[in-house]
């Protein structure tokens, strides 16, 4: 159906949505029915221009029901970003190395 | 027991604050550690509202962001950030708010946008987030804000929330609504607004703070209340709860890395 449900803190997440011209949304499941209550937050599929399959998209933050968020790496993402040595060496070793590239193909920075 | 840090003090001085309130809307740092200590350490009747959507969240430990998921799982309910805003604040429910910034001037106006001229700044600083309509919606304003001559000034560079403007009844002229700035807590002592002028006089000194202290911390040739009193030190049992509320944030924290 494409209908996508958010739970947990939702924050502007529907209104940003709603407010854009396309929604791609990256989802920790896909299931045949959704099993949300009446008053769940679910944006419509006529909304929705892809849904793209990503279990542990959200890491290292959590995503509600399905992993936590990694407090040691969140803790430490403050003073890699104040550091454009620290920044550089961090984009090398997750985004841009070899291991990635083979992975996902050239990274588009 | 070691003495008491600038920022423990703070926390413990806005703890004490807050004590009796009912609700208030606050993000992380020392306005959400204050409120999780204020709920231990006095009558239970606060509740804490993040700006992210939780409400009623128990806040036994330190969130690291105002949108941790413990806080959604122990909240009496989550709702969208909108609602907060148009339901919760503009209706008037929020009775004490905290903010920060990174200039507050003499009548108690607020400025994280820019330091320097907009049009060409020194600094370009993240801007406001919801603090202007906060500011202009709650019933009370706390303020909190390490000391630092660049910091405390006779005139933000720009103003971003709104304190009491030009000061007297500049703010009513504007037609923002009558909620006030009304204390500003910084690790030295604490402003309060003039009840005539709206300048932030000072009303309280923390303990081995003196009068020249303030006046070297300050960009404004201050004004020292007439009933000025000193900061009850934190006793052993404030300082004993806000240390152990440290810890298990800290074991998550720490441990938290794959």
């Amino acid at each position: 159906m494409g209908n996508v449900h958010l739970r947990g803190i939702i924050g502007v997440q529907n209104e940003i949505a709603l407010a854009a011209k396309r929604v791609i949304a990256t989802v920790e499941a896909v299931v045949d029915k959704l099993e949300a209550p009446a008053n769940a937050c679910v944006i419509s599929a006529w909304v929705v221009t892809a849904i793209a399959h990503v279990p542990r998209g959200a890491k290292p933050d959590y995503a509600d029901g399905y992993n936590e968020r990694d407090n040691g790496f969140y803790r430490s993402w403050d003073a890699i970003l104040r550091s454009r040595e620290k920044f550089s060496a961090w984009m090398n070793q997750h985004i841009m190395s070899e291991y990635f590239k083979a992975k996902y193909g050239e990274p588009m920075l | 027991m070691t003495e008491a840090s600038p920022s423990e003090l703070m926390t413990i001085v806005d703890s004490r604050l807050l004590g009796d309130r009912i609700v208030s809307f606050f993000g992380i740092g020392i306005p959400s550690k204050a409120a999780t200590m204020a709920r231990i350490t006095r009558p239970p009747n606060l509740i804490l509202i993040y700006e992210s959507g939780t409400i009623g969240a128990p806040s036994e430990t330190f969130p690291l962001s105002i949108g941790d998921g413990e806080l959604a799982t122990t909240a009496d309910t989550v709702i969208s950030t909108m609602e907060i805003f148009s339901h919760w604040l503009q209706g008037g429910r929020v009775i004490v708010v905290f903010l920060g910034a990174a200039q507050v001037d003499r009548f108690a106006n607020l400025n994280s946008t820019v330091i320097g001229d907009y049009a060409a700044p020194k600094v370009l600083l993240p801007g406001a987030g919801g603090t202007p309509e906060i500011a202009s919606l709650a019933a009370e304003t706390f303020v909190i804000i390490k000391h630092d001559n660049s910091r405390l000034v006779e005139k933000v560079d720009f103003v971003i929330s709104s304190g009491f403007l030009d000061g007297g009844d500049s703010r009513q002229q504007k037609g923002i609504c009558d909620s006030v700035p009304s204390v500003i807590i910084i690790d030295l002592f604490c402003f309060r607004p003039d009840a005539e002028t709206k300048e932030m006089i000072v009303t309280q000194l923390h303990p081995g703070v003196t009068r020249d202290d303030v006046c070297d911390t300050t960009g404004w040739a201050v004004t020292f209340a007439d009933d000025l009193f000193e900061t009850q030190s934190p006793t052993e049992t404030e300082l004993a709860t806000l240390r152990e509320l440290e810890l298990p944030a800290e074991t998550v924290q720490n441990g938290g890395g794959e």
